[in-house]
């Protein structure tokens, strides 16, 4: 996974625009690291299948916090 | 009556220099079943290293254009990519696999040599395909965006990759797919899962054995954006080598994880590990022990931290799988000494079988 550029970085929480921004960018960045780790070919056991489910809704609601004004702002942008 | 002005030759514009052209690709049309049973298509094949020729599966690395882009993953919502078959769009094609190859072989003043510097080099097969003429859909999708939109990482789709692989004819190792979308940027893998019922090299890891395999199930994937005037280059000069370290790991026989996120470890990762205090060793792998890094001198660890990463070749620098775009400059990013001696073992397996 690549990193983000210092300058997107600052930009996502400028426009997120809310003060945990950008603890939550950390989170939402090392959660998509952690998604990548797990073989998504395999039946996970139970207490695995678990922590997906809720890495998968922790990552949906901080995308959903940290995308959803920053995404509009960007596609006018473009 | 005013004289008119001779007309001037047209001006034409430089040629690309002799350096930037491979060989002369070969294009081919074919009408196919398969992922796509009523479509025919184009394809426009760069054979940038043949490999061992005298294998019919020498390791591959294929590099091959995204058609349809879903944005973002699971959404259903599919538009187009890199598919046009124009020359422009060929030829940034061209331009984003040789950028991939340069990267995997540490030219051009890369510091980090890679594939270079296995005494198999010449044994490793790199091609790149671009394919044209099939129908925007999720079919011919193999890259969407992450998550949500504005998310900006570009995420292989596994199932549709290993389709169309399957309708070409063709089993990579490695893919790395690349996607020219406007609005999302950063480059993202998926581990390759080994056939771990299938033979291998056999490794120890602390104690425990592990095996290099011969052959997968599903090939290591990269998602990686096409070289773009927007995305500055010396910012991604490493990003193919990094992202070829996650998709060549293998989710079974150890992961090759981020070294600039704290998280707790999710099955075998190879390259970080949790605990404080952090010991002096890392990891025994195949008889030599490795150190860890104390310190992460050139940015250290932050005091909330766990995690610890292994040795690295030049402290001053991020390791390539750490946060490598803040190397100074980012061609002086090189592998840690464990995470360089499991990617030449595992072409060793690879090239051996």
């Amino acid at each position: 996974m690549e990193p983000r550029s210092r300058k997107d970085i600052e930009r996502i929480i400028k426009e997120a625009g809310y003060p945990s921004a950008a603890a939550d960018l950390e989170e939402f960045d090392a959660l998509l690291a952690e998604e990548a780790s797990v073989d998504p070919s395999i039946e996970l056991p139970p207490d695995q299948k678990e922590r997906k489910a809720t890495r998968e809704r922790r990552l949906k609601f901080l995308g959903q916090q940290l995308f959803q004004k920053a995404g509009k702002k960007m596609r006018r942008s473009r | 009556m005013a004289k008119r002005r001779p007309k001037l030759p047209k001006r034409h514009k430089p040629k690309i220099p002799d350096r930037r052209k491979p060989k002369p690709p070969k294009r081919r049309k074919s009408t196919g079943s398969g992922a796509s049973p009523s479509n025919s298509y184009n394809s426009e094949i760069c054979r940038w290293k043949d490999g061992d020729t005298t294998k019919s599966d020498p390791f591959f690395i294929l590099v091959l254009n995204n058609i349809a882009f879903e944005k973002p993953l699971d959404s259903n919502n599919f538009v187009a990519d890199m598919s046009t078959g124009s020359t422009a769009d060929r030829a940034l094609f061209r331009d984003s696999a040789q950028y991939v190859k340069e990267s995997l072989f540490g030219e051009g003043g890369r510091d980090e040599k890679l594939l270079a510097d296995s005494i198999y080099a010449d044994k490793i097969r790199v091609w790149s395909m671009y394919i044209w003429g099939l129908p925007i859909n999720g079919t011919n999708s193999f890259v969407g965006e992450s998550i949500i939109n504005g998310s900006d990482y570009l995420l292989p789709r596994r199932e549709a990759v290993k389709a169309m692989l399957a309708y070409l004819g063709l089993n990579p190792d490695i893919v790395f797919l690349v996607s020219n979308s406007p609005s999302v940027k950063y480059a993202h893998s998926l581990a390759t899962t080994d056939d771990d019922t299938r033979g291998g090299v056999a490794a120890t890891y602390d104690g425990q054995t592990m095996c290099h395999r011969y052959y997968h199930i599903y090939p290591g994937m990269s998602a990686i954006h096409a070289l773009s005037p927007a995305i500055p280059p010396a910012r991604t000069v490493m990003t193919a080598a990094h992202e070829f370290g996650h998709s060549f790991s293998s989710y079974s026989n150890g992961h090759i994880a981020d070294l600039y996120h704290d998280r707790p470890l999710t099955g075998f990762q190879f390259n970080r590990k949790v605990g404080r205090p952090i010991p002096y060793d890392f990891a025994v792998y195949q008889g030599p022990t490795y150190l860890s890094d104390q310190t992460r001198a050139w940015n250290p660890y932050p005091p909330t931290w766990t995690s610890y990463n292994p040795e690295p070749t030049n402290a001053a620098q991020p390791a390539l799988m750490d946060d490598f775009p803040k190397a100074s400059p980012p061609t002086k990013s090189v592998h840690d000494k464990i995470t360089k001696a499991y990617i030449l073992d595992r072409i060793a397996a690879k090239v051996s079988r």
